[in-house]
């Protein structure tokens, strides 16, 4: 039965630790010395005069909230993303969310705004949503009768061309090819609450929709006649999902550029531990993806403290050997 | 009653079923028989809301198909395609209990009464003791009566099986025709997709013959199905004898 004793102590063990990455998050590798103490004067007794505390309240705190919102959007848009393509190797990227965010973004460093004058990451939002709804409807998404794998060509052609205009964009860049390179490594360096306030608000619309889709999911999965049988509207399932996995993914690459592997990695997991059930699924997934991130963001800083690596290497350097991993085990891939 | 009223169906530009008009018997067993390749397949698609009407309509019951909610279409008619996709890790319970989606709402759970008929309908088809396990982990045999209970759980008037004996032994298809009748008995309208004749003429109350996406002839049994039949459907030559324990027609091909 979905609630049982199993399933509880997962989800206490997957938040308790949770709970110990985000007070660990909060003050290891710091320039100034931080410790737990700060924390709680943080939340019960906040002084304006401490350091530690503004550092605090400017830049740990909401980092650790992007991160941990970063890491459920992707974990979750990657379940999303399985479940609707039945294709266990699908992830986010695959709808060109990413590429077009960095290719708007690598265009507007050279002086090439679509939009007009607006900020970067205006542009990589709407980059992401462009190249998400293209890739869609190139591979007939909406329509009922389609098959997944056309979406999944769809998406490599996109993302191919999109992928070709960034590089020459950061040829031609050339003194501001840094910063976009950074941001194309996907890091958290500069977080600060105005990205918390462009993230929630997207990330909370996502997340509801897919809480609503979780249960249809489960019945696609029986396949495309079965679900119609059952009273399950395909079109409209996948135009929620689709939905859903735009807003996430666009709104966490817009803010912290692309961290790839998580929505592909996560899932996996996830699966492991919860069986096929969409509704177990997604919530584990978002406690796990948040985890990760949280841990991938505190080692970005130490691994070559004092200075930052991106986040999106350290995922990746976990991302790909561990799904090499996965793949030698796993009998069904 | 589910009836055809000048039904077309194509996919892209090739016409599969064209221009159908067809009634089928209410509280009966139609088997839908004809050479590979006829049109019963997207036919029964058809009926089912699957496949679109390129032209024409389906009716149930007097009422145009497209004039149900998804749901509560999902509440009158089943449809247990030939091809199954069983997902990893999901247990015969659930699997079974899926069946009872079209009656809970969105955010619902299922009451003590879905419960009741979940347990029945796996009693029925002899998988309550696979209950727990996983439906991937089955018998081919076993996984496809986790399927049909599945489809018992969702308790329609009209049960449409495309091809429903294809993995069974023997001793399983005859008692999947049972169940057939089974279902028949409760007052269910039952259509079924068979490629084995004699199980259509023995155990089905009507046959609905098809070649080239056409009728070429419906009716009980002991009127429809003859040599010259067989000769001309399915080019097969062949000596119509009785059944020797039914008396339904039973073919012999030479």
């Amino acid at each position: 039965m979905p609630f049982s004793t199993r399933y509880i102590l997962l989800f206490a063990s997957a938040l308790i630790l949770l709970l110990f990455s985000f007070a660990y998050s909060l003050i290891a590798w710091s320039s100034f010395p931080l410790n737990l103490s700060h924390i709680s004067a943080y939340f019960f007794n906040f002084d304006h005069q401490s350091i530690e505390q503004q550092i605090l309240a400017t830049t740990r705190i909401p980092r650790l909230l992007v991160a941990i919102l970063i890491g459920t959007n992707l974990a979750v848009a990657g379940v999303l993303m399985q479940g609707l393509t039945r294709n266990p190797l699908a992830s986010p990227s695959i709808l060109g969310i990413n590429a077009g965010a960095a290719c708007f973004m690598a265009l507007a460093s050279i002086g090439i705004n679509v939009l007009g004058e607006v900020s970067s990451l205006v542009s990589a939002s709407v980059g992401g949503l462009v190249s998400g709804a293209l890739v869609i409807f190139l591979g007939g998404f909406f329509s009922a009768r389609s098959n997944p794998l056309k979406l999944i060509l769809a998406g490599i052609a996109i993302n191919a061309l999109l992928i070709g205009i960034t590089r020459a964009a950061i040829i031609l860049a050339d003194d501001r090819a840094y910063s976009v390179i950074t941001w194309l490594s996907g890091s958290l360096a500069s977080m600060d609450w105005q990205q918390w306030q462009l993230l929630w608000p997207t990330s909370l619309v996502g997340l509801v929709i897919s809480a609503y889709v979780a249960k249809n999911l489960n019945l696609l999965a029986l396949g495309n006649e079965v679900a119609t049988s059952l009273g399950i509207n395909i079109a409209f399932t996948r135009f929620l999902s689709c939905i859903a996995i735009i807003l996430l993914t666009a709104s966490s690459v817009a803010v912290v550029g692309p961290i790839g592997f998580v929505g592909l990695i996560v899932p996996h997991i996830a699966r492991r531990l919860v069986s096929n059930n969409y509704l177990l699924l997604l919530p584990i997934s978002a406690l796990l993806g948040s985890c990760l991130i949280v841990w991938a963001d505190a080692l970005s800083r130490g691994i070559a403290f004092p200075a930052e690596t991106p986040v999106g290497v350290i995922t990746a350097l976990i991302g790909a050997p561990f799904f090499v991993f996965l793949s030698i085990r796993s009998k069904a891939l | 009653m589910i009836s055809t009223d000048n039904l077309t169906v194509s996919y892209g530009d090739k016409t599969i079923i064209n221009d159908l008009s067809l009634a089928l018997p209410k509280g009966k067993i139609t088997a839908l028989i004809g050479p590979n390749g006829c049109g019963k397949s997207t036919l029964l698609k058809a009926l089912a809301r699957i496949n679109k009407a390129s032209a024409g309509q389906v009716l149930l019951n007097d009422q145009p198909l497209q004039t149900f909610a998804d749901k509560q279409l999902a509440q009158q008619l089943s449809l247990l395609p030939q091809i199954l996709t069983t997902p990893e890790g999901v247990t015969v319970q659930r699997l079974v209990e899926y069946g009872r989606s079209p009656y809970i709402s969105h955010w619902g759970k299922l009451s003590g009464q879905d419960k009741q008929i979940v347990e029945q309908a796996m009693q029925e088809t002899q998988v309550s003791e696979f209950a727990t396990q996983t439906a991937s982990s089955l018998s081919g045999g076993q996984r496809q009566r986790a399927w049909i209970a599945m489809v018992l759980a969702q308790d329609t008037e009209v049960v449409m099986l495309d091809e429903p004996t294809t993995y069974l032994d023997l001793s399983h298809q005859i008692e999947l025709m049972k169940l057939m009748q089974a279902m028949k008995a409760k007052g269910k309208t039952v259509i079924v997709v068979l490629h084995d004749l004699n199980q259509a003429c023995r155990y089905c109350d009507h046959l609905v013959v098809m070649k080239q996406g056409e009728v070429v002839a419906e009716g009980e049994p002991k009127a429809v199905f003859t040599e010259q039949l067989l000769q001309d459907v399915f080019s097969l030559a062949a000596k119509v004898v009785p059944d020797p324990i039914a008396n339904t027609p039973m073919c012999v091909a030479y």
